[in-house]
């Protein structure tokens, strides 16, 4: 069975870009556009991991994030951030318990590098 | 009038001429704090006559809160001698509020009589052009941050799309549409190097970059260099070449901003070198290690040579047509290098090739 991935960004054009690279991988794909809906998909999906962007209108990722990270039957999740900014990234990491990062504008082939070492 | 009288007098009418004549505010203050001597750049400043102020105290004129502050600093420099030179807040007749820097001196006279000596420089205007520029910085600081951060999220997009395409996800393209894509590709990466470096530029010059200072082997960064830019080099057909003193101990620098350096310092050798060979020394002397990027290109003209870690000289310098960096590259690495109380230098000569230096202290944490 294919391995579930939750991407969540507000922004639709790197949304509709990446969930094309992760399915042409071979993943089952899911997404949300603000920090509320990767609460309430990271609860149904129970995906096998999730990337988060950090700065979205409503709920935050890092928000998104951090409530995640603090329930006990959804801690386990790796969550990958991605974000625009790189200030205080790894404040920002800690801050919400998230596993490892990416940088926008990144490569893609560095993003599938970071799933596979977190869903091996 | 006798003639040592008249003398003293004509002495004395030449001493209060020159002391009037300074355009600073002096005053002399005796042991009970009472003025005995004013210029008239101090009845200016007050906007008080000095006659009427001679024989008075601070008490007499300013309000309670400043003249205490005033008379037990003043207290300070005649118990201890030590002149104590610091920023007063000073209310003027009108109500305006100084910020003043006073000077003073302890003078003892031959009959053992201790005397204030002073100086007063209104330095509000200095104050608010320095809280105007700082207010300017901090804009310009949030400004370059958003921007970044506007210009990398679509080209987060760009990117990935074209890659999409080029890497074949969305189906087979044929040589010319790959052609082009490249192209596209290769302006994307320019453009994130751009934004990448205007921002580590503006973080460096605000002082808000993070330094991560720690002990570090700097051959072990050289060598690091050297591998991630080999290809780079052979793609050139030159030859890349280290010599590395083995002696120099681990140290104290930022290894992350170190590889900045030298990565940069080998990108241009790389760009303005089309013969010959890149080397790399790293060499330790006395209490320094002195790292040099030696090339065999096309050289940099003596007159730009002293402007070529200014930000945005490559525009001046571009003369080969070949360069295309950001022009922020060597401005970044000098400030680098500063921060850890280093220095950087260049000499060149044109079509012989050109060796960067810099210079590291081993010992900052003693600074």
């Amino acid at each position: 069975m294919s391995k579930k991935i939750l991407l969540v960004d507000d922004e639709s054009d790197i949304l509709k870009e990446i969930s094309f690279i992760l399915q042409k991988k071979g993943f089952t794909v899911f997404t949300g556009i603000n920090g509320k809906q990767a609460i309430e998909l990271a609860e149904k999906v129970r995906p096998d991991l999730i990337i988060l962007d950090i700065f979205m209108p409503c709920v935050s990722g890092s928000e998104a994030g951090k409530a995640i990270k603090q329930q006990c039957h959804l801690k386990h999740i790796p969550i990958i951030l991605l974000t625009a900014s790189i200030d205080n990234i790894e404040e920002k990491r800690l801050e919400c318990m998230a596993d490892d990062y990416v940088f926008k504008p990144f490569d893609y082939q560095e993003l599938l590098k970071k799933i596979d070492k977190l869903i091996k | 009038m006798s003639e040592h009288k008249y003398r003293e007098a004509e002495s004395r009418d030449y001493f209060y001429k020159i002391i009037n004549s300074i355009p600073d505010p002096i005053f002399v203050k005796d042991r009970a704090h009472r003025w005995v001597l004013l210029n008239e750049a101090h009845a200016q400043m007050i906007g008080i006559p000095t006659e009427e102020m001679l024989g008075k105290t601070d008490h007499d004129y300013f309000p309670k809160e400043e003249a205490d502050i005033f008379w037990a600093k003043d207290e300070v420099v005649f118990e201890t001698g030590t002149e104590n030179v610091n920023e007063e807040l000073w209310t003027d007749s009108k109500g305006v509020v100084h910020t003043i820097v006073t000077k003073k001196n302890l003078y003892i006279d031959d009959k053992g009589n201790k005397f204030i000596v002073g100086v007063i420089r209104d330095i509000t205007d200095l104050k608010n052009t320095q809280e105007k520029l700082k207010e300017a910085k901090d804009i310009q600081s949030r400004f370059t941050a958003v921007v970044s951060h506007e210009l990398r999220t679509p080209l987060a997009a760009i990117r990935t799309g074209v890659n999409i395409i080029l890497d074949g996800l969305s189906g087979p393209i044929n040589y010319e549409q790959r052609d082009f894509l490249e192209i596209v590709k290769k302006n994307i990466e320019r453009l994130s190097r751009l934004i990448n470096d205007v921002l580590d530029f503006q973080k460096l010059d605000s002082g808000k970059m993070h330094f991560d200072i720690k002990p570090n082997d700097i051959n072990e960064v050289i060598e690091e260099v050297y591998k991630a830019m080999h290809h780079l080099v052979e793609k050139k057909y030159l030859k890349f070449v280290l010599n590395l003193d083995k002696k120099i101990p681990h140290f104290l620098f930022d290894r992350d901003r170190f590889i900045q350096v030298v990565t940069n310092l080998v990108n241009n050798a790389i760009a303005f070198t089309d013969k010959g060979s890149i080397a790399i020394t790293s060499k330790l002397e006395d209490k320094f290690v002195h790292v040099a990027i030696k090339d065999t290109g096309v050289g940099i003209s003596e007159e730009s040579l002293p402007r070529l870690f200014n930000p945005f000289e490559q525009a001046e310098r571009q003369d080969s047509g070949k360069r295309q960096g950001t022009g922020l590259g060597l401005a970044i690495c000098k400030e680098i290098i500063l921060k850890h109380k280093g220095k950087i230098w260049a000499e060149s000569k044109s079509e012989e090739g050109s060796i960067f230096h810099f210079l590291m202290p081993m010992e900052m944490e003693n600074e």
